[in-house]
């Protein structure tokens, strides 16, 4: 009888918390959770975005710690997607953002132009992706957009193909000015992956055949 | 009844020494799985830390950086732990080929009125350095810390910490920047994978940053070196 009254007031406290707590230590750890996003906020923050989740204390204090934590479930689970895509595509609406707010420094009469996106990627189905979310950044902060490919003569292209990477697209932007592949009144936003190790992009813009790089 | 009592005698001393041995041996399956369970280490990868990563630390992608680690010892490190840490990170850096000097403070370059405001503005090397040098600040935070305790004794301790990286060049100028929050609680428990899981997600993710914000400098160079010709 004794064994169980200490077994009880020893192990009470953490039998009480892993009943309420996802993350526990007596079974093998959940493998959901590391498919939430966490992040720490305040009570007060809490109670604003779900009115009723947490409790309010008591005036005369409860003894009760409260913590607040919004976790977000990830759209694929880990390992469906190979790491780099799915590091890419995670962050895809940031990304976006980010680049379309690159333009906006790099160029700033960048509204009136008409802008063309291209995506340097391997995975023909990622740069469709990559480029629809970066066309909608730019809509949103009112720049003109166009699904209109800019074209290189087929002697440009294999030029290009042999030419180191740090040199190709300063040449592309040149030979696109001057082959009528980008009129006057357009712009190129070109996000590349340089590194296949990497898991960001970057973004140069070319604009009246100057390349910059401004990511 | 000489018997009875005989037997009343013998039933008094296995019953009472059922007892003890009842006693005894819970004793010591509460010693042996004190033993067994012990205080253990679970860890939960809030923001950051489980981030799919492409880059493999068992690799030299690291060969041409020059890094300066700065270690910022604060609330949930301190100078001693945040120490052990710099030199753990340090190794890490070097086993992936860069060089690495540590420094346990602040950066210099953290102010942000001495960065400048784009990489084309700052100052161009006179000579071409063969080595990328970048600057890596570490600093711990405690954002969350819960305790419970019995008879002075910590039954339970759940805290939340965050981690916030900052990768700049030689210049100042921001590459990278990110806060990897995870979550360790200490409890009477069974199963403890903390320290792996915990080790793998870290190293993995400030890799990745430092290979990144290689990447980026490199870019940026190419620019700089764009504007100089232009």
């Amino acid at each position: 009888m004794e064994f169980w009254l200490y077994v009880l007031l020893m192990y009470m406290p953490s039998l009480i918390e892993t009943a309420r707590d996802p993350m526990n230590g007596y079974v093998a750890p959940n493998a959901t959770l590391r498919t939430l996003d966490c992040e720490p906020i305040s009570t007060e923050g809490a109670r604003r975005i779900a009115p009723g989740r947490v409790s309010d204390a008591h005036a005369r204090s409860d003894f009760l710690n409260r913590r607040a934590v919004v976790c977000r479930e990830r759209l694929m689970p880990l390992g469906v997607r190979r790491p780099q895509d799915d590091a890419l595509l995670s962050n895809l609406r940031g990304m976006a953002r980010d680049m379309a707010g690159a333009v906006a420094e790099a160029a700033p009469k960048a509204s009136g132009r008409t802008w063309l996106v291209e995506v340097f990627h391997p995975d023909a189905a990622l740069s469709y992706k990559i480029g629809f979310a970066v066309k909608n950044a730019l809509l949103e902060r009112g720049v003109r957009v166009t699904d209109r490919a800019p074209s290189l003569a087929a002697g440009d292209v294999e030029v290009l193909g042999v030419t180191p990477q740090n040199k190709a697209y300063p040449l592309a932007c040149t030979r696109y000015a001057a082959g009528g592949g980008l009129g006057p009144n357009d712009a190129l936003l070109a996000v590349v992956l340089r590194d296949p190790r990497a898991t960001i992009m970057h973004a140069g813009v070319c604009v009246d055949g100057q390349w910059r790089w401004v990511r | 009844m000489g018997a009875q009592v005989q037997r009343a005698r013998e039933t008094q001393v296995k019953t009472y020494a059922q007892g003890w041995a009842t006693r005894l041996v819970g004793l010591a399956l509460l010693l042996s799985g004190g033993a067994t369970t012990g205080c253990i280490a679970v860890y939960q990868p809030m923001s950051g830390l489980h981030r799919a990563i492409a880059v493999d630390p068992g690799y030299a992608h690291l060969a041409d950086l020059d890094l300066t680690l700065h270690c910022v010892p604060g609330d949930h490190l301190d100078r001693g732990e945040t120490r052990a840490l710099c030199r753990k990170v340090s190794r890490l850096f070097e086993n992936q080929g860069a060089e690495v000097r540590m420094v346990l403070g602040r950066s210099p370059l953290a102010d942000p009125d001495d960065a400048p405001e784009s990489p084309a503005t700052a100052a161009a090397p006179e000579k071409p350095t063969p080595k990328t040098a970048l600057h890596v600040s570490l600093s711990s935070r405690l954002v969350h810390q819960e305790e419970i305790s019995i008879f002075g004794w910590s039954i339970v301790t759940d805290y939340t910490f965050a981690q916030d990286i900052t990768i700049r060049d030689e210049s100042g100028f921001l590459l990278v920047k990110d806060t990897l929050t995870g979550r360790m609680m200490m409890r009477l428990g069974v199963f403890e994978d903390a320290k792996d899981e915990f080790t793998r997600d870290y190293y993995g993710q400030i890799s990745q940053l430092a290979f990144n914000a290689k990447i980026r400098r490199q870019v940026l160079r190419e620019s700089q070196a764009q504007a100089g010709t232009n």
